[in-house]
Order: C-alpha cells, then sequence, then structure tokens
C-alpha cells in the first residue's frame, strides 16, 4: 500500500515536473523576447529590462532560469498578462470558479444520466431498450461538440426562444463577486428578488451544461455498459443469481458496484473530455471561463497567460487523475489483491 | 418425483461450431435422495446444473422434451417466474468457488445476503448481533476454524478450499429443497472431504434435503448416494440405483468404469493392466455421430451410428445398441 | 475410399479472413464502411469535380436557401452563403481539407508514432523510463490544449494546425504500440522465438508485427477522428484553418454571426461533420468488435 502510494506520488512528481520543464521552454519558443514573455511587460526601459532579466535569472544558465520559474511558479507569480497588465494567477483565479462551476454541473449531468442509463443497456444487453441507448450514445458520440452547442442556441433560443444565448446571467442583475461561483454568490449577497436571479442564473447555466455534458455522458454510457456486460458474464453474477436475491438487490449490491470500480481510473479520461469541451462551450455561449480567457490570451498572443494557463491546466488533469488511482485503489479491494499479489 | 429431465439437449452456438454439448440426455429424482452425476471431466455435468438453475450465459441454447421440478414444467415459465422458485427451492454449489464469490464483498456480506429473514427469532433491533451469530455458527458447522477472520475477508484472500466451504454454507442455510453440489469437495483435503459429505449426509437425513451429487469421483457417489447418472460427452449413459448399477451393468461404458476400479473389480491381480477403453474421450470440436462411444466401444457395430433411445430394463435406464449382461 | 481423418476437417478461416467476415456481417458497420470510402472518394477527387470555385463570389445570390426550399434555386443546391458563395462546393472543398487532411496527419503520426513506440517497447532500462515519463505527461495534456498551445507557438494558420495536430497524435500512437508490444512480448511464443535465437528485429518484424497490426489500424481509425474533432475545433475557435476557408470548422465559425438569418449554414457543415465522424467511429467500433469477437472464440 504504502509503495504503491510512493510509486503514484513518484509519478506524479516526474510529470510535473516534465510539464514545468515544457512549460517553461514555452517562454522561450514563443516568439519575442524570453524577459517580456515571462514577465509580460511588453514596453521596457533598458534599466529595466536589465533589472527584469536579473530577477527572472534570464542572465544565468537555463538550468538556473528553470529553477527560479519553478520558485515563482510555486509562489503563485506567473508575471502579468500582456493585455491587461494584471497579475495572471489574479486574473486566473477570477475566470476558474465559472469554469469550475460549469464543470461540476456538467460533470453532475453526465454521471445522473450516464452511470443508470449505461447500467440499464448492460443489463438488458441485446435488448431493444440496449439497441436504443447504445444507438442514441454512439450518435450522439460523433457529434462535434460545437455543432451540439450551435444546434441547441439554434432550437431553443432562436426557434422555441426558451433559453438565453449567453452569459451567465441577464445584464439586468448585479451580483457582487465573493467566492466566484454564482450560485453561492446569489445566496450570499443582497439582492431583494433572490429568487428571479436564480431562475435567471439557471436558465443560462441550462444550455452549457447540456452542451458540455452530452459528450462525456456517451463516453460513461458506453464504460458503463461495456463494463456490466462484462460483470455479468462473470460466474459471481451467475452464482448469485440462485442466492435468492432480488434482482434489485443483485443489481445494486452485486452487478453495480462490480462494474463501477473498475472505470474509475477511466474517469480521467473524461476530465480529460471536459476540460476540452469546457473550452470550447465558452466560448459558445460566451461563458466568462478559462476557456474562453485561454482562445482571448492566443488572439492577443498573451504569451505569459498561455505559458501558465497550460501549466496550471495540465497539473489539474495529472493530479487529478492520480488521485482517481489512488482513490480506486482504496475502494477496490481487487486491486489491492493484485498490489498485494506483485509486493 | 422430484426432479424429471427428458432428453436435456444443450447447444453451443458459435459461428464456426454447432455442437450439442449436452445431447438428449435425461435424469430423474426421487424427494429426499442423494443422486450421483458421474462423468468424465468435460462430460457435460456442470452445464446440466447451469442448464438447470438457468444460469448459462447466452451462447449457449437449452431444449428438453420437459424439465419437471414439482410437477412444473421449469422451461415453460417465464424467466421471472423460473428464477423465484429456483431461488425458493434449489441452491447450487458452483465448481469455481472462489469466481463464484463476489470479488468486491466480504465473505461476511455475502453470507449476510442470504439468511432468509425466518432465521431470526429476536426484534429488529437485535438483528445484527443475530446475523452475525448465525454466520458464525454457519462457517463452525462447515468446519472453518478461523471464522472470524474467514467472516472479514474478501474471497481473494481466502484458499480455494476455504471458499468452497464458504459456498456450501451459503448453500445450506437456505434448507433448500435441491441441493446442486458441483465437485463440492473438489479443493478439499481427503479428511475434511468427508466431514462436508458427511454434513451434506446429515441434511438430507434430517431435514429431507434432496441432493443432486455431481463429481467425477466414482467411490464418493457408490458411498453415499443411492441412486447416479452416468454421463458419456454429453450423452447419458446409464442411469438407476447404485447398488443395480454395481451389480449388473448393461451398458459397456458403465462396466468398464467399474472394472477400472481395482477396489470394486475383485479379480484383478496384482500389477496387472488396468482394463480401459483404447483412445479418450472426444474433444466438443470432433464428436462422432451416433453414440458417441462408438469409436472407443468394444461392442460398437453399424447401428451404432444412430444415437440410441434410451431403454428401461429393471429399473435401469440405459442408452445402447448391444447392451451386456442381459441373458 | 478410404479416410485418412475419422473426424470431418472443418476449414477454418485466417485470423484476417475471420475479421472481415466477422466485421461485414454487421451492417451497420458494412454501410459506414461505404460511407467512408465515399468521403475519401470525395475528398480526393471532389474538388476537380465540385461545380464551384469554394472561393468564388457570386453577388447576384447571396444568402440563397437550400434548393428545395421555395427562395431556393437549383444552381445553388445547398445554398449560398453571405458572400454568394456556394455552400455545395464549399463543403466538398472542406471535405479535402478536413477529411483528407485528418487522413494524412493521421497516417503521418501512425508512422513516426508505430517507430518510435516500437523503439521504446522493446528497449529496457533508465532511457525508456524517462521516455516513459515524458509520455505521461504529455498523454495527461488535454489534447485540444495542447493543440491550441502549439498553434500559440507557431501562429494561427492551417498549416500549423497540421503540425500541431500531427504532434499531437504521435504520442497516442507511441503510447498504443508500446502497450500492444509489451503484451505481445510477455507470451510464450516470443520466448519460443527468442529461445530459438531470433534477433530482436526479426522477432519484432515476424513475430510481434502481425499481431499487433490490428491495433494499430484501430488506433488509427481512432485518430483520424480525434484529427478531425481537433481541427475543426481549431478552425472554430478561429485559430486553425482561417476566417472565410471552407474548412468544416471555420464555416460552422463563420455560421455563427448569420445563425439568426441563415441557420442553414450551421446545420449543412455539422451535418456533414457529423455523419463522417459516425462513420469513422463506427468503423472504428466494428473493428474493434470483430476483432475482440475473434480473440474471444
Ligand atoms: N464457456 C465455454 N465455452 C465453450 N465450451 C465450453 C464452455 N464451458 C464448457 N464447455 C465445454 O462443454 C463441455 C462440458 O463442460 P463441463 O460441463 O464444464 O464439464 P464437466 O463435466 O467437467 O463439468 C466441455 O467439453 C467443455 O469443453
Ligand atoms: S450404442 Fe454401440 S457404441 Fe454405443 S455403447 Fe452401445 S454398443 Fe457401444
Ligand atoms: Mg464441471
Amino acid at each position: 500500500m504504502f509503495v504503491y502510494l510512493l510509486r503514484r506520488i513518484n509519478l506524479l512528481f516526474t510529470t510535473l515536473i516534465v510539464i514545468s520543464v515544457m512549460s517553461f521552454s514555452l517562454g522561450h519558443l514563443f516568439p519575442g523576447d524570453p524577459v517580456i514573455n515571462f514577465s509580460g511587460k511588453p514596453s521596457l526601459t533598458y534599466s529595466e529590462y536589465q533589472d527584469l532579466s536579473q530577477t527572472l535569472a534570464l542572465d544565468k544558465s537555463y538550468f538556473e532560469q528553470y529553477l527560479a520559474y519553478l520558485k515563482r511558479s510555486f509562489n503563485g507569480d506567473f508575471g502579468v498578462s500582456f493585455s491587461s497588465q494584471k497579475p495572471i494567477l489574479d486574473e486566473f483565479l477570477r475566470v476558474l470558479p465559472a469554469s469550475i462551476e460549469l464543470s461540476l454541473y456538467a460533470l453532475l449531468v453526465t454521471l445522473v444520466f450516464g452511470l443508470p442509463l449505461g447500467l440499464l443497456a448492460g443489463i438488458k444487453n441485446n435488448r431493444l431498450i440496449d439497441r436504443i441507448i447504445f444507438s442514441v450514445a454512439t450518435i450522439l458520440n460523433s457529434i462535434p461538440i460545437f455543432w451540439v452547442g450551435l444546434l441547441f442556441i439554434l432550437i431553443f433560443t432562436l426557434n422555441m426562444n426558451w433559453l438565453p444565448m449567453s452569459g451567465r446571467l441577464t445584464l439586468l442583475y448585479e451580483v457582487p463577486s465573493i467566492t466566484g461561483f454564482l450560485l453561492v454568490d446569489i445566496a450570499l449577497s443582497d439582492l431583494a428578488n433572490k429568487s428571479y436571479v436564480y431562475t435567471d442564473a439557471l436558465r443560462h447555466l441550462i444550455l452549457p451544461t447540456a452542451t458540455l455534458a452530452v459528450l462525456p455522458a456517451t463516453l460513461v454510457i458506453g464504460m458503463m455498459r461495456s463494463s456490466v456486460i462484462h460483470v455479468m458474464g462473470m460466474p459471481y453474477i451467475k452464482a448469485a443469481q440462485t442466492k435468492g436475491l432480488t434482482s434489485w438487490q443483485l443489481i445494486t449490491r452485486h452487478v453495480f458496484r462490480n462494474a463501477l470500480l473498475p472505470i474509475i481510473p477511466q474517469f480521467g479520461l473524461l476530465f480529460n473530455t471536459l476540460v476540452t469541451s469546457t473550452m470550447i462551450t465558452e466560448v459558445i455561449f460566451s461563458w466568462p471561463g478559462i476557456g474562453n480567457w485561454i482562445i482571448e490570451a492566443i488572439y492577443q498572443r498573451d504569451f505569459p497567460a498561455i505559458q501558465a494557463s497550460l501549466l496550471i491546466v495540465a497539473s489539474m488533469m495529472i493530479s487529478i487523475n492520480v488521485l482517481l488511482e489512488i482513490a480506486h485503489m482504496m475502494v477496490n479491494p481487487l486491486m489491492r489483491k493484485e498490489f498485494n499479489a506483485t509486493k | 418425483m422430484l426432479l424429471d429431465v427428458r432428453n436435456l439437449t444443450v447447444k453451443l452456438n458459435n459461428d464456426t461450431l454447432d455442437v450439442n454439448a449436452i445431447d438428449k440426455m435425461s435424469l430423474s429424482m426421487r424427494d429426499g435422495s442423494i443422486h450421483g452425476l458421474v462423468g468424465e471431466t468435460g462430460s457435460g455435468k456442470s452445464l446440466f446444473a447451469k442448464a438447470l438453475t438457468g444460469t448459462l450465459s447466452e451462447k449457449w441454447t437449452v431444449q428438453a422434451d420437459r424439465m419437471f421440478w414439482q410437477g412444473e414444467d421449469l422451461l415453460k415459465l417465464s424467466e421471472e417466474k423460473r428464477r423465484q422458485i429456483i431461488n425458493r427451492d434449489m441452491a447450487m454449489i458452483f465448481q469455481e468457488p472462489s469466481r463464484s464469490l463476489d470479488p468486491t464483498v466480504t465473505i461476511g456480506e455475502q453470507i449476510n445476503e442470504v439468511i432468509p429473514k425466518s432465521e431470526f427469532q429476536g426484534s429488529i433491533w437485535s438483528r445484527r448481533q443475530e446475523r452475525l451469530q448465525i454466520a458464525k455458527n454457519l462457517l463452525i458447522k462447515v468446519g472453518i476454524k478461523h471464522y472470524q477472520q474467514c467472516y472479514e475477508s474478501y474471497p481473494h484472500e481466502l484458499s480455494e478450499g476455504l471458499c468452497q466451504k464458504v459456498m456450501i454454507a451459503m448453500a445450506i442455510i437456505r434448507s433448500p429443497k435441491l441441493l446442486i453440489a458441483d465437485e463440492p469437495t473438489d479443493a478439499m483435503e481427503s479428511t475434511t472431504k468427508i466431514q462436508i459429505m458427511r454434513l451434506l449426509q446429515k441434511l438430507n437425513t434430517q431435514k429431507n434435503m434432496s441432493v443432486l451429487l455431481i463429481t467425477h469421483d466414482l467411490e464418493s457417489v457408490i458411498n453415499y448416494a443411492q441412486e447416479m447418472t452416468l454421463l458419456y460427452s454429453g450423452q447419458s449413459v446409464e442411469s438407476g440405483s447404485v447398488r443395480d448399477l454395481l451389480k449388473r451393468p448393461y451398458h459397456p461404458y458403465t462396466e468398464n468404469l467399474f472394472t477400472s476400479i481395482p477396489k470394486f473389480n475383485t479379480d484383478t491381480r496384482p500389477k496387472s493392466r488396468l482394463q480401459t477403453l483404447p483412445g479418450s474421450t472426444p474433444p466438443l470440436q470432433h464428436l462422432p455421430i451416433g453414440c458417441r462411444l462408438g469409436p472407443r466401444c468394444p461392442r460398437a457395430q453399424k447401428e451404432c451410428v444412430v444415437t440410441p433411445k434410451s431403454v428401461k430394463l429393471k429399473g435401469h435406464l440405459f442408452s445402447c445398441h448391444h447392451p451386456i449382461n442381459l441373458d | 475410399m478410404p479416410q485418412n481423418d475419422i473426424y470431418n476437417e472443418v476449414e477454418y478461416p485466417g485470423p484476417y479472413q475471420q475479421a472481415w467476415g466477422k466485421f461485414k456481417q454487421n451492417h451497420v458497420s458494412w454501410v459506414c464502411f461505404c460511407i467512408v470510402m465515399f468521403f475519401i472518394f470525395v475528398a480526393v477527387i471532389g474538388p476537380f469535380i465540385s461545380p464551384y470555385s469554394p472561393y468564388h463570389q457570386d453577388t447576384g445570390y447571396v444568402l440563397l436557401p437550400p434548393s428545395w426550399q421555395s427562395a431556393g434555386n437549383v444552381h445553388f443546391l445547398l445554398g449560398t452563403d453571405d458572400l454568394g458563395r456556394d455552400v455545395f462546393s464549399r463543403l466538398i472543398h472542406g471535405t479535402s481539407l478536413t477529411f483528407g487532411i485528418s487522413l494524412l496527419v493521421a497516417f503521418g503520426a501512425l508512422v513516426i508514432g508505430v517507430s518510435l513506440g516500437a523503439l521504446a517497447g522493446m528497449s529496457k532500462g533508465i532511457r525508456s523510463s524517462i521516455f516513459n515519463h515524458l509520455l505521461d505527461a504529455i498523454l495527461s495534456i488535454p489534447s485540444l490544449l495542447l493543440a491550441v498551445v502549439i498553434v500559440a507557438i507557431l501562429g494561427p494558420g492551417l498549416n500549423n494546425t497540421i503540425w500541431a495536430v500531427l504532434l499531437v497524435l504521435i504520442p497516442q500512437f507511441v503510447h498504443r504500440t508500446q502497450i500492444v508490444i509489451r503484451d505481445e512480448l510477455k507470451k510464450e511464443y516470443i520466448t519460443a522465438a527468442r529461445l530459438d535465437g531470433a534477433s530482436e528485429f526479426h522477432i519484432l518484424k515476424n513475430s510481434i508485427f502481425p499481431n499487433i497490426i490490428e491495433s494499430i489500424i484501430l488506433q488509427y481509425s481512432l485518430a483520424v477522428s480525434a484529427a478531425m474533432l481537433d481541427i475543426a475545433a481549431l478552425g472554430f475557435l478561429g485559430l486553425g484553418a482561417q476566417h472565410g476557408s471552407p474548412e468544416w470548422g471555420a464555416m460552422l465559425s463563420d455560421s455563427i454571426d448569420l445563425i439568426y438569418r441563415a441557420s442553414w449554414l450551421a446545420i449543412l457543415p455539422g451535418i456533414t461533420m457529423f455523419l463522417c465522424l459516425l462513420s469513422v467511429n463506427t468503423v472504428g467500433h466494428g473493428l474493434r468488435n470483430a476483432l475482440k469477437h475473434r480473440s474471444e472464440s
């Protein structure tokens, strides 16, 4: 157990180092002067330039530069943004909650729909209901996400006029940003007509969440379905069928658990998809989150921002993956077996 | 009749292969008896048990003239109804014990969930205690000494023999009418084997639990069972009471089987070769047509390319065109 | 005539034949395979047969709806866009751009990735360990983010997008190749070949490669679909093919501003791309099932 943890953490560290090296080298790879790229200050006088070069250790060897970069990153100093000239970390933290909020709801929707549907399809393998679920999932899986967004807008905003097309809130309302999570902020605010604001915020959430959830949900359905089919063929399920359990007991106690456990590590893939899709969804729905911010940074050729976002997002992804693996290892007795066997 | 299966055929559907792994096999059991189902490894014993309990995977199709359980044809019932009856009346000890226990649930929980409600006497509040107690008694009954440890373990932490005992414990707690025991003592040492067999025998006499004892071990069938059915390559060979069969087998295979065991063959000289049939059991891909014993049978003649019908004679049921010991 | 074999001999089809037969048995996969073939056909010769140039602006016919609508015009089968460009022609050219390029890029990634993967898979020790960590790191970054960063370095544009997608796809091939080679190396027949004195290269070429080629084809189908998505997504975000290009993603992106007036501009490229992706994915699925089925039986 301990050795396993060490191994995972070792993997986490080496990967993080690789990522930071990549991110560091971006400063040199981007067109333009590294000093400007690292600091984010485009117009400098000669003495300022020299000073900065010294503080960033850019006059030293690459290795020392890298160490300095690492140190700055740890202190949360990613330089300032080209376009706004504000510290990147502040900018990042300002847009992060919106993205997390959106992804969280999408993840919730994904699991709430994906797991039961996948389970149902797997149990009823080769029956009509399975065919329907599986075909629909396969079809939805192939729709490019940006087109999903456009279709939703076309149908629900333009044709039906039901739901708003962009943003988090109608401009009418002004919610002071405290945590950055809109639904929490509304609760914390002292607006008079909270319920209206809530309705408005939720209405704004529906389309982006749905758009974002489509692809991960199809993935979950697929994973869950094949896992359930595999489990249903196992001798212990056959044996359990003769043990006097009701179908419900059988499914909840034996099938669901055994099917879910092995796919937990694959949820990393889910997060991967989620991050990618968030970027596009945010652009379509003008959602003021990280994706929008990164794309904006690229349009503006805001190199410090791009560099920082690569480092932060990639580190988050890796951490999530490793955490998932460790969590999987904790909850799955079979993993412990394999681990014990190879110790 | 407790169980009456006629002409059961279990077919393996595959694109390159389409074979009857069990071909027109029949078996009937009296209420309250111990019935042995004997055959070599691969002769389809486990398949029969799984076909009976409806736990075969989709690639098999099961057909039968009838499969009567207490006068009700199981194959004609809806899947839901059938499962209910099987859950109520039958329990099965599967052949691969460690693979037949849920790997992610502790033994204790798995035992708990099969304890029928009728076992509890106390109020709801003392259920937990009671459960624990029942489970422990059960584990002791099947001869598990370190029951506490066993209770908290996951299946993969136990040996195959222990898993088998747990399976047995879980099967007998529900006091089923019929216990299907597929090689129940396969992975145990010989002393525990005897204990388990005695336990099953005791349950048979005291609780009137019928046992279908599936095994390749002729000796234990002869020791414990009253009736037996012999299987060769998926076809039934002969069935009847053990004593009659021993005394006077009609089927060449039966006779050969008994003579191949020195203990039952009184005129074996020391160091002589054991009598066996030439050749070996055919693989599923290359089953001969007609009587599957044909290529190996010393009495085979040209009629044998047609599958023999089963004939009833003096309490035996046998399938052979040229039976022996008829006179 | 005496038969020297008493059992009836069953003729077993070869492994590739078996997989192919199984694949063809599944009608959906087969239909999708034909659709993919059709798209390949269009991608290759489409640009020569399209009725108009994708950039040809017919100012007389601006924002013409598809011809089946009453306001449509048969000369412009699928209508025109805001600059009077024929949507049908643009879609055909888009097939070459999005799908055709994806096929090529994925193939390039396959060649490079499989070679690297074979090297890495056959080697052991510290160098391979470092390589693996590098690979793990790259694979943990979402592919679109990586592509976006590469485009940020190289600058926007279709050419740079191609490079970015190529670079993103290579690690996936390396990873897949490495895994299957590792799996294969564990098997006994490889050990047997080793004991017979076969060289590493010999083992790779004669023993391993025939056994992993299907997994690689499978990975190729995944890569094509990923490449299409990434190319189109970058086009959509305005980082890939530029504004006005008939690349599908760019076309969709251009349609946003007109979505109130000309919904077909948003729907048609989407449907085309969806159909193409669906076929590619389904073929991939069918392939996987056929292979899985064979390894089971
Ligand atoms: N899952 C399976 N797939 C294909 N053939 C099988 C499978 N399980 C069993 N068989 C075949 O069915 C026949 C009967 O098997 P089984 O009932 O397990 O024999 P046993 O009498 O040893 O219990 C054997 O010839 C075996 O090869
Ligand atoms: S039917 Fe023929 S081959 Fe079969 S056991 Fe009887 S004599 Fe032998
Ligand atoms: Mg068996």
